[in-house]
């Protein structure tokens, strides 16, 4: 590659044609891709993640590291450096630079106390994913994740499975029709709230405004104020009192 | 010719032909529907070009009506002129009016206050004030009317806390009785503060559970401080009354002579002053922690010849505001220097003769002046502006009082009658100064430009400074435009000029489509989606920045060595297709990179050596956020223009330059973009003034933090964010809301401006080439 081919090329502006040509290029990349990121971030939504069953046992500092299961979606994951993992409190070994972190989607709010969590890679072993692991979108609460065992109706067990065996689908094809059951109460309960007893309610309010309004005078003000305040209109003449029950 | 038959319309054409057209009859009806178009068209496009005028014109005076009264002075107007039976002719001690302006009191010399309607002067109360037998008042100090909470210093060293106030009824017919309140909320027992010795000069301060007195007498002062009683049960006495533990220091031989005696509001600093106008401030904190107070400061308030007639706090009880013989009321207060806290002259105001009355209002920085040419003159110390300065009594009046909200004055005359006066100044606080320069706020080191426009309580000081909200507009558009110019001309030329046109019947709308993306949309992103990831990956970000731009040059330079049977396999003009493929690797690069290069230079996390080791502050919604989601918004508007002047530049012009043997770039950079520069101008332009109106990106993207400050790493509150935050929060017409509306103002000229400049120059520039 001698000097004068590169003279060459930038004299004969070719150079100046492909940045132009990279403007438009970059500008495509950036529609597109924002697009796609609003796109993957939206319609992720509404694909069901497979449900993550691992065991996760991180190093703590002092005394015996705890060993848990962890259920959950994962959602994210970075790439952080050993320092900053070291310097939230998590002793790694610093020798090795990078760690990766997965942000997962624990649920169980009542249980966990928090939705999310950070778990470190490398301290997930045995990941799999149950083909009976079931999620549950409450109306309070927010996910629920874990095994359908048994399905009770009136305190009568109807089904049972093993949660130990992932095609066990017993009482789960139990559960199916009970929720469908149960949503469809909810939105005759709905239903109710709304029409009947929202009619009740507002024949209630007119009652209740129609009994406020009787109670009212409207008095005229036969001497005036000392003074007027300073806003008060001319034609300031009646006042209309009420009398608070 | 005479002759011719009356059949013929004297204008028909003599051929023919024209004959034949003139006297079809549906011909005739077609030309006159077409008139009629016509007429239609040019009424209905001259109805729209007006209509666009008239919107602007009644947007723009719209702002102004909502602005003017912000720089109106105030009007000031006699309501009422009576005299009081004051029984004795005593000397008056204060005087205040009651906040709706019917009721006022005067506090007499004698111990006795008078309460009087403002109409006519009949008094509706006299209250006497419970001073022990053989005392009488030998010094008066008020806390504040905001409390009405004032101590009277006894010729037999007490003093006496009592707090004036009105009580109020609606009696027959919802008339409103106003009746007396006196009340005692330290107890009607004096405070001993001396022994046999007359309290001299008295100061107070007090809040609900302590209460601090200052007195002096014959060169000594005593400092007295009253908590109320920690213990629960014995807290309230068997009468229900709150026990007080009190404590007094005696300082003797600090200060040489005392002539006035005022503590901040704080209870820590005392500002002693000499007959000479020299103030020692103290630190009296010490007094009751074991220690010993000492006088930090000394400074000469007035000038030799000047002699000090009157010292009142501002309201806040931090700026001392000090009026002299000679016309000048000069404001004080205390400012931290280093680890020291000294007293700064801050501003002078002009009253133009010997001032005799000075007080502060209840919920403005305003005052009110009065001298001794009869003269009140009304300013506000934030805004250094003299809102009034009229005659409105002869002779020097005895005692001036401002109600409440400001909108009342009630004047005790030299000849002993009153006078009551309604005042109406909205917006004193609005100046030039106090909206554009550095105004030098209370317990602030040094001017500064601040915009601070409400708290939560009447002492704040609003700070209305727009220079940090113009400053963050331009700001934010600057770094929108870095990125977004170069961008959208570039690729504008590209797909105007170069491109083949295939691909640019589906590249254009693409890109336009950028634009139909609301902006709400992009500042959703760019806050929570792009900022975070901008914090974890910046030094991806700075890579790419290096690494696309090389990546481009290098696949060009590729390109021209491969072998013309591969070259020539792809036409002129897909150049922006192929460069795709090596965008995203060379992003892909930057940020697989970006991690080991942190590690070794930067530590590990750039973000903290951009903190800690070069000392710039990062947030993180900042500038770069901004500059990267406003060039989604502003890069549509400003290719499509561009791309449109360049794509219609006469292809008889290029086919000439290229005959000749120019280049394609020379005929680009000579031929091509001199024709299109008007438009390329004024896509520019209209690119710019998106930039400088948008409001959401910045809204959501920013952090709205109002500082001035250049860096890319910190964020920046726009004119049209600021104003999306608050006026939702404002009050209908009051100040803050009128500056909102002059921001708005200010957006419009803005924008105002940077079109007609844009507009002039394009037609320059059209002038120029349109005979290429």
């Amino acid at each position: 590659m001698s000097n004068n081919t590169l003279q060459k090329f930038f004299a004969s502006g070719t150079p100046w044609i492909w940045a132009n040509a990279g403007a438009v290029a970059i500008s495509l990349i950036m529609t597109v891709s924002l697009l796609l990121l609003l796109a993957v971030n939206g319609f992720g939504h509404f694909w069901p993640k497979d449900i993550m069953l691992a065991e996760y046992q991180q190093p703590v500092s002092e005394g015996e590291p705890l060993r848990r299961e962890v259920v959950g979606e994962r959602v994210g994951d970075e790439e952080v450096t050993a320092d900053r993992i070291i310097s939230s409190g998590i002793p790694v070994p610093a020798d090795q630079p990078f760690y990766r972190r997965e942000l997962v989607k624990i649920g169980n709010r009542e249980l966990n106390g928090s939705d999310f969590s950070w778990l470190l890679a490398d301290y997930l072993s045995n990941v799999r994913y149950p083909h009976n692991m079931t999620a549950f979108e409450r109306r309070e609460w927010g996910n629920f994740y874990g095994y359908v065992s048994e399905v009770r109706e009136s305190g009568v067990t109807v089904a049972t499975s093993d949660p130990a065996n992932e095609q066990d689908m017993t009482a789960w094809n139990a559960l199916l029709p009970r929720i469908e059951r149960a949503l469809e109460l909810h939105d005759e309960i709905a239903d109710v709230e709304k029409g009947e007893i929202g009619e009740v309610n507002y024949a209630l309010e007119r009652l209740r405004l129609r009994q406020r309004s009787s109670n009212c005078v409207t008095k005229q003000l036969n001497q005036p104020w000392r003074r007027l305040p300073k806003n008060a209109r001319p034609g300031m003449r009646n006042i209309r009192a009420c009398r608070r029950d | 010719m005479i002759e011719q038959p009356i059949t013929t319309p004297p204008e028909a054409p003599q051929s023919s032909l024209g004959a034949a057209f003139a006297a079809s009859p549906e011909v005739l009806t077609r030309r006159k529907f077409r008139h009629f178009k016509d007429k239609l068209a040019a009424v209905l496009i001259a109805i729209g070009g007006l209509g666009v005028i008239a919107a602007v014109l009644v947007i723009f005076l719209y702002l102004i009506y909502e602005v003017l009264p912000l720089f109106r002075g105030a009007s000031i107007q006699e309501v009422s002129e009576f005299q009081v039976d004051l029984r004795d002719n005593v000397d008056v001690l204060h005087l205040a009016v009651e906040e709706r302006l019917e009721v006022a009191m005067r506090l007499g010399s004698d111990g006795q206050a008078v309460y009087f309607n403002t109409d006519d002067g009949e008094v509706i109360g006299r209250v006497a004030l419970p001073i022990p037998e053989g005392q009488s008042i030998s010094s008066f100090a008020l806390d504040t009317d905001v409390t009405g909470i004032f101590a009277l210093g006894l010729s037999g060293g007490d003093v006496l806390i009592a707090q004036y106030g009105y009580d109020e009824e609606f009696g027959v017919n919802n008339a409103r009785v106003v009746t007396p309140a006196m009340t005692y909320p330290f107890g009607e027992v004096p405070f001993a503060l001396f022994e046999d010795q007359a309290v001299a000069r008295v100061s107070v301060r007090s809040s609900t559970n302590e209460l601090m007195l200052a007195g002096s007498s014959a060169g000594n002062v005593s400092l007295l401080r009253a908590q109320r009683e920690s213990n629960l049960l014995s807290a309230f006495s068997a009468q229900g009354e709150a026990e007080w533990e009190t404590e007094i220091v005696t300082l003797n031989g600090l200060i040489p002579s005392i002539d006035q005696l005022y503590m901040d509001v704080d209870r820590r600093w005392l500002f002693a002053i000499g007959a000479s106008g020299r103030l020692s401030l103290v630190d009296i904190r010490p007094a009751f922690n074991n220690g010993t107070p000492v006088v930090t400061e000394e400074v000469l308030l007035v000038d030799s010849p000047r002699r000090m007639t009157e010292v009142t706090f501002l309201l806040g009880g931090i700026s001392l505001l000090v009026g002299d013989s000679e016309g000048t009321i000069s404001q004080w207060f205390l400012v931290r220097r280093g680890g020291t806290v000294g007293i700064e002259k801050v501003r002078d105001f002009e009253a133009r003769s010997n001032v005799v009355a000075l007080t502060s209002e209840q919920r403005r920085k305003n005052f009110v002046m009065a001298n001794d040419e009869g003269y009140i003159g009304i300013y506000n110390s934030t805004a250094h502006r003299e809102v009034a300065y009229l005659p409105l009594v002869t002779g020097a009046p005895k005692a001036i009082a401002v109600a409440a909200r400001g909108n009342g004055l009630l004047i005790e005359k030299a000849d002993g009658g009153f006078a009551m006066f309604s005042v109406d100044s909205e917006h004193p606080e609005v100046s030039w100064q106090a909206l554009w320069g550095r105004v030098w706020y209370e317990n602030y080191p040094d001017p500064d430009l601040i915009w601070q426009s409400s708290a939560a309580n009447d002492d704040f000081e609003p700070k209305y400074s727009l220079a940090p909200l113009a400053f963050g507009t331009l700001k934010a558009a600057f770094y929108g435009m870095i990125l977004a110019a170069p961008l959208a001309v570039c690729g504008a030329i590209f797909t105007g000029y170069f491109m083949a046109p295939r691909m640019r019947q589906s590249v254009k709308p693409l890109i336009e489509l950028m634009g139909a993306l609301p902006t709400v949309v992009l500042g959703f992103l760019a806050g929570l989606w792009l900022a975070p990831f901008l914090e974890n990956n910046l030094l991806g970000i700075f890579n790419m920045l290096l690494l696309v731009p090389i990546g481009i040059l290098l696949a060009a330079f590729g390109w021209t060595r491969l072998p013309e049977s591969v070259r020539f396999r792809v036409p002129d003009g897909w150049e922006a297709a192929l460069l795709i493929p090596v965008i995203l690797l060379s992003v892909y690069v930057a940020f697989l990179f970006a991690v080991p290069l942190e590690q070794v230079f930067f530590g590990g996390d750039m973000r903290l050596w951009i903190t800690n080791d070069m000392g710039i502050p990062y947030d993180q919604r900042n500038a770069l956020v901004v500059g990267l989601a406003m060039g989604f918004a502003v890069i549509p508007t400003i290719f499509s223009i561009a791309e449109d002047a360049i794509f219609t530049v006469p292809r008889q012009l290029t086919y000439g330059s290229l005959a000749l043997g120019a280049t394609p770039w020379q005929t680009l950079s000579r031929v091509v973009l001199a024709t299109a520069s008007p438009g390329i101008f004024s896509a520019l332009m209209i690119g710019m003034g998106r930039a400088v109106g948008e409001t959401m990106i910045v809204l959501m993207a920013t952090g709205n933090t109002p500082i001035m400050d250049i860096n890319i790493f910190e964020g920046m509150r726009t004119l049209a964010a600021n104003i999306a935050v608050e006026v939702p929060e404002s009050e209908v017409d009051s100040t803050h809301y009128r500056i909102l509306f002059l921001a708005a103002l200010v957006l419009f000229i803005f924008t105002f401006v940077i079109n007609t400049l844009a507009e002039i120059v394009r037609q320059r520039l059209r002038r120029k080439y349109s005979n290429l």
